[in-house]
């Protein structure tokens, strides 16, 4: 009886998952407000560090526009054009959109520096301050071709999903240019937008792909106040700066992206391509110029670079096993954030009161707190006493770093799906009696659930990447293979650095593709409309 | 997928989660060492000791040129609940920085005992088993051994304008080299002197191996970095040759510093962990370790007889007050930064 007037007990269904939450998030996040706050202090700058420079800001953020300007136009046209292709062509385009996304940036950085520097381009490159033409176009085009194909995927969602239903309306008025003019453009736009600011803030964060450019922006210059002076207290405080443009631009892409979102909830047109707009052939070849280019170029690039001295590559059976170590952990991670983002949306939509935004704000703020910021944050938590001296000796803190940083993916994305539903329907379902855990598992979690394991999908990809909190958190004895690659770049062992960047891309392209087939069906399980 | 699908993947993710927690916390005799050494040597040094004691080592190995957060600031982060048993650097600063601030228990290895006083502290927090030293490297091609330059002054020289490298101030040994000429000069005329340097078109390059393998290549002529990469250069056929910088008459001599190995207080596997520092700083392993092949060079003159080691022992050292230089390394290596880099 007593657990029944529990499982349907409204208030406490929504401190449950709140609970859960917390204990993720706010311990890292607290950690680091508290350090950010002695950074403030009277006695905090002894040696007079410069903390705050306007000029690396605004070049940062120039950089993060351009990238993101860049980003868009060319996804937004190989996304557009990919949506009305065949099937066939399209779920090939689709692998080439996801490899770009599994190689970590400053590999794309790597791949075009030895390019640019084989052709003889780079006479001045290593001159570190980046004043030359090449460091900034380097550092810019690598940006790009690391991320621009989020908006191509976000554009290829609308251009073959709700635009066709919305041009098909438009046709027996219009000819197939002027509807994909006047109907299919401006439908991919909003998500497009959306798509480019998240691009403007990987981008904006990014310290891997303009460091090997020899350029210095404010994150690369936060993590030096980390790692080159010792003053965490400073690196934390210089770090708010970039927290809240990130904040802000993220809470911007929210926005859009739940716009763009409530104008894709219309029902697929199955129709005939010939009736709808068709890319013509110019159109199709520049679509296979960009993906030749920017995703077989640099697949083609790493495969040589590690197949010319195959020889040296007899090593890499352990950085490869240090890789299987780094996915399975981050996928117990990516795991672990996606079941607590299910829940807490799930109790977000079934639940109200003030409090319910903004504890999912505080979930979202590890997510744009500076890599190393956050796993010293964690750090600082398991030194505690009342942490078991286990949480530290074994992956524990990894698992748990790497969830509470990436949670914020799938709890937005469990969020946004959530916020399509009607409703109508969570009054349904109160009218029907189902409250507070009860209502939260039988009905939230099915429709937030595949939002959430894409999200899973997406955290994992991250986490193998990363990097700083890797460093900081992971257990001696279990090197992540993010650390053995950045390694192996720097010593210029390219065979292997290449190998392990192609391991790594492939491996994880197919973890994605594989995750995105079983959210669709998923969905499909869960939302027949859809 | 199926229901029952889901609950065996997720049960396959934990059981891999499960043996690898258990591989992690298993029982036996275990020693944590945090090293900076290069990931090779070091691991064929820490794998000689685990197959001849039967202790396990739990390595975690720097990023090299960290721009990440390097070691250092992971032992400091865990002070109050140390992880590491052992700490052993590529260099002295950042050891004697945490020293200062508590991290280390003294530990006068027995092994230590024919070991310099001067590559040891005298109260046992850190002792040295390896060398290196800062040196000028040349093109032979493209400079004449008897033109190349001589003293770090000459590296402002208008002969090499646009010719010269260094790497990254702020990170690795050649922060330790600006911190300690700091400490030497004063900082006024080390600032003025990286001034000059920079109106003479120095490049600053990703990492001291980059600086060998430019001038290796022609991109430049000379270039300031260490001698293990000069050393592992050279013995891969590269054309290039080093000079000790500011030996002649009252030069202040060359910048020399040591590896470090440090016992760390509150170190979960205390016994271990000084049978490891006993194995480290045994003639043997200092004569297996520190070759030229290595790249480093033994600190007892006995232990090797070859030809860097016997340059280098006749080398002039430039007096160094390593407390200064490790209170200075962090801030004006920042400092020194903003001129070089813009």
């Amino acid at each position: 009886m007593i657990l029944r007037k529990l499982l349907t007990n409204a208030a406490f269904a929504a401190w449950l998952t709140r609970g859960l939450l917390l204990i993720l998030v706010l311990p890292p996040v607290l950690a680091f407000v508290i350090a950010a706050a002695a950074g403030f202090g009277p006695s905090a700058n002894p040696a007079n560090l410069r903390i705050f420079s306007w000029a690396l800001l605004g070049r940062s953020l120039f950089i993060a526009m351009i990238v993101a300007l860049l980003a868009a136009v060319l996804g937004g046209f190989c996304g557009t054009v990919t949506g009305r292709l065949s099937r066939a062509a399209s779920a090939l385009m689709l692998f080439a959109f996801v490899l770009p996304l599994a190689t970590p940036p400053s590999v794309h950085a790597y791949v075009w520096r030895n390019v640019a520097l084989s052709a003889g381009l780079l006479g001045g490159l290593f001159v570190e301050g980046g004043s030359g033409i090449v460091n900034y176009a380097g550092a810019v085009f690598s940006m790009v071709s690391a991320f621009w194909t989020i908006p191509a995927l976000a554009a290829f969602a609308v251009s073959a999903g709700p635009a066709r239903r919305y041009e098909l309306e438009a046709r027996p008025f219009a000819s197939p240019s002027i509807a994909a003019r006047r109907i299919l453009v401006p439908s991919v736009l909003p998500a497009v937008a959306a798509s480019a600011g998240l691009v403007f803030v990987l981008a904006f964060g990014e310290f891997g792909a303009v460091a090997l450019w020899q350029i210095n922006t404010f994150p690369a210059h936060v993590l030096s106040l980390y790692s080159a002076t010792f003053e965490p207290h400073l690196a934390a405080a210089a770090s708010l700066v970039p927290a809240l443009v990130t904040g802000l631009a993220a809470a911007l892409v929210f926005l859009v992206a739940a716009r763009a979102l409530s104008a894709t909830a219309v029902e697929r047109a199955n129709v005939e391509r010939e009736i709808l707009w068709r890319p013509s052939r110019v159109l199709k070849a520049l679509l296979a110029v960009f993906v030749l280019f920017l995703v077989a170029g640099p697949l083609t690039v790493s495969v040589w670079y590690a197949a010319a001295r195959w020889s040296s590559v007899a090593g890499l059976a352990g950085i490869l096993g240090e890789l299987g170590f780094s996915i399975v952990f981050a996928s117990a991670a990516a795991l672990t954030g996606a079941a607590v983002a299910v829940f807490a949306a799930a109790a977000h939509w079934t639940s109200r009161g003030p409090w319910r935004t903004l504890i999912l704000v505080i979930a979202l703020a590890a997510f744009f707190l500076p890599s190393a910021g956050a796993g010293l944050a964690v750090k600082s938590v398991s030194q505690l006493r009342i942490i078991p001296a286990a949480f530290t000796a074994t992956p524990a803190a990894l698992v748990y770093a790497l969830a509470a940083r990436f949670l914020a993916v799938p709890l937005l994305l469990a969020a946004l799906a959530l916020s399509r539903v009607d409703a109508n329907y969570r009054r349904l379902v109160e009218i029907s009696g189902a409250t507070g855990l009860r209502a939260i598992v039988s009905v939230g979690v099915p429709v937030a659930f595949p939002a959430a394991f894409a999200g899973f999908a997406v955290a994992a990809v991250l986490g193998v990447a990363e990097l700083p909190v890797s460093m900081l958190v992971s257990p001696p004895g279990s090197p992540p293979a993010s650390v053995d690659l950045f390694n192996l770049m720097h010593y210029a062992r390219q065979s292997e650095a290449f190998a392990v960047a192609v391991a790594m891309s492939v491996g994880s392209s197919f973890a994605i593709i594989g995750a995105l087939a079983i959210t669709r069906r998923l969905w499909k399980r869960y939302l027949p409309a859809h | 997928m199926t229901r029952q699908g889901f609950i065996v993947v997720a049960l396959l993710i934990l059981a891999v989660i499960a043996v690898a927690i258990y591989s992690s916390v298993r029982c036996g005799p275990e020693v944590v060492v945090y090293t900076s050494i290069d990931e090779m040597p070091a691991r064929k040094v820490l794998e000689d000791f685990q197959r001849q004691t039967g202790i396990r080592v739990k390595p975690l190995f720097d990023t090299e040129a960290t721009k990440t957060i390097g070691l250092a600031m992971r032992v400091l982060s865990e002070m109050s609940r140390p992880q590491a048993d052992v700490f052993w650097n590529n260099e002295l600063s950042n050891t004697v920085n945490l020293a200062r601030k508590g991290a280390f228990e003294a530990y006068q290895s027995p092994s230590a005992k024919d070991i310099p006083s001067q590559w040891k502290d005298p109260s046992g927090l850190w002792t040295s088993m390896g060398i290196r030293a800062r040196v000028i490297v040349y093109n032979t091609r493209l400079v004449p051994a008897d033109q190349a330059p001589t003293t770090l002054e000459g590296l402002c020289d208008p002969r090499w304008k646009g010719k010269v490298a260094v790497c990254d101030p702020r990170f690795g040994t050649f922060a330790t080299h600006v911190a300690a000429l700091a400490a030497a000069w004063g900082k006024d005329k080390t600032l003025d002197y990286f001034r000059r340097l920079a109106a003479n078109g120095v490049k600053v390059m990703a990492g001291n191996s980059v600086v060998r393998d430019a001038a290796a290549s022609g991109e430049i002529f000379v270039g300031l970095t260490d001698t293990d990469d000069v050393l592992l250069g050279i013995g891969r056929g590269m054309q290039i040759d080093y000079v000790f910088p500011d030996q002649a008459g009252a030069g202040q001599g060359t910048l020399v510093f040591p590896n470090a190995v440090s016992l760390v207080k509150g170190a979960p596997h205390p016994k271990e962990a000084r049978r490891f520092i006993d194995y480290l700083l045994s003639t043997d392993v200092e004569r297996g370790f520190s070759t030229p092949k290595e790249g480093w060079i033994p600190v007892r003159a006995r232990a090797s007889a070859d030809a860097p080691t016997q340059k280098l022992s006749s080398v002039k050292p430039m007096s160094v007050d390593w407390d200064a230089v490790s209170q200075m390394v962090g801030p004006f290596s920042a400092e020194v930064s903003g001129i070089l880099v813009k």
